[in-house]
């Protein structure tokens, strides 16, 4: 180890935040309860309009579930889930630009589900092909994120440049 | 001296954690904080985006626990993760922009001045510009190699040669200078050590 690594070293750690496992905790919290702020949201959003008479309640036949379009759509992302679980790799290097890009995905197939949690039967059709549409952009990612220079840089013969 | 992210993790802790437990959970956050607050303070040089780095960091740990498969220790897991956070947030600075700029850059050797303090080397760090420090600091105190950083910043190794270059350079640049500023009969501290 050269002298400069060795000074570098030698420098005090910064003390962290002392609310850092409050904060933590905080953006920590289960889903579930999101979910619900949001589901009361939307319930008292309905109950205004209805009382306003704005809308009327959709007709029953769109929530029925037994759409094979929608059915097959929902197999087709279980699917490309299985293979995301396989295509992710154990992370020692993490891309940043693929990190992004991944999160920002993710972000989106978060907004359609909680909009799937909401949606008629025509809306969630449209809901479900945009759920697939992303897990395949998802798929994508993570397959060239594998042969970038990620992947390459965890293979021994690159192992030269180690100090 | 080793790294703050070799600490060990025990094999209940990890089962803890993996399940979702909060003990397990704050057991790594306490195991770890120190670590990744000082990666990301040293990278983005600035207290309030290293909690935030640091807040991320946890989180995608975190929630993505289940793909840590215990093959390498599970601080260079979490280590790997807060670094790529820390660079996320200078691009999203745009600070990327301008040091992403291709240059050639002469190979730099590494600063070969005597008797410095670390309050001086400390403060010639916190004048580098962002990433030729995140690079300084990745290879030099968490013992990344070249291939590694390159693939951290989505670039290539010569790209993470001339940043370690240039970091060289300007640091041996900023440490001359304050060697020559100084006053001569009476330096601030005593030097901790030489650099070379």
């Amino acid at each position: 180890m050269s002298h400069l690594s060795e000074s570098l070293r030698e420098l005090p750690a910064f003390e962290p935040p002392a609310d850092g496992w409050s904060r933590l905790q905080q953006a920590l919290q289960p889903a579930p309860r999101r979910r619900r702020r949001a589901t009361a949201a939307l319930a008292l959003a309905a109950s205004v309009l209805a009382a306003v008479g704005i809308v009327r309640l959709m007709p029953p036949q769109a929530l029925s579930p037994a759409d094979p379009e929608i059915t097959a759509l929902m197999q087709r992302s279980q699917a490309l889930e299985r293979h995301l679980v396989r295509l992710r790799p154990q992370v020692v290097v993490w891309d940043a630009r693929y990190a992004a890009t991944t999160q920002a995905i993710e972000s989106d197939i978060a907004m359609v589900d909680l909009q799937l949690n909401h949606a008629s039967a025509a809306g969630a059709r449209t809901l479900w092909e945009n759920r697939v549409s992303l897990l395949d952009r998802l798929v994508a990612t993570h397959q060239a994120a594998g042969e970038g220079p990620s992947a390459v840089a965890l293979a021994p013969a690159q192992q030269e440049w180690s100090l | 001296m080793s790294s703050l992210f070799d600490a060990v993790v025990d094999e209940d802790t990890l089962a803890l954690a993996r399940g979702g437990d909060r003990v397990g959970l704050e057991r790594l956050y306490r195991a770890f904080e120190r670590a990744v607050f000082t990666l990301a303070r040293r990278m983005t040089h600035c207290p309030d985006a290293a909690a935030d780095v640091m807040q991320n960091t946890f989180l995608r740990a975190f929630r993505s626990i289940h793909q840590y498969r215990g093959e390498a220790p599970f601080g260079h897991w979490l280590r790997s993760i807060c670094a790529t956070e820390a660079l996320m947030h200078l691009r999203a600075g745009r600070r990327f922009l301008e040091l992403f700029e291709p240059a050639e850059v002469p190979d730099e050797k590494e600063p070969a001045v005597e008797d410095i303090c670390q309050f001086d080397l400390e403060k010639a760090l916190s004048l580098l510009p962002p990433l030729p420090r995140s690079v300084l600091w990745l290879y030099h105190v968490e013992g990344y190699n070249h291939a590694e950083i390159a693939a951290l910043c989505g670039k290539t190794v010569s790209f993470s040669k001339s940043q370690l270059s240039r970091a060289h350079g300007r640091l041996r640049q900023l440490l001359a200078d304050d060697v020559q500023g100084a006053p001569a009969a009476a330096p601030l501290r005593p030097p901790l050590r030489s650099l070379l």
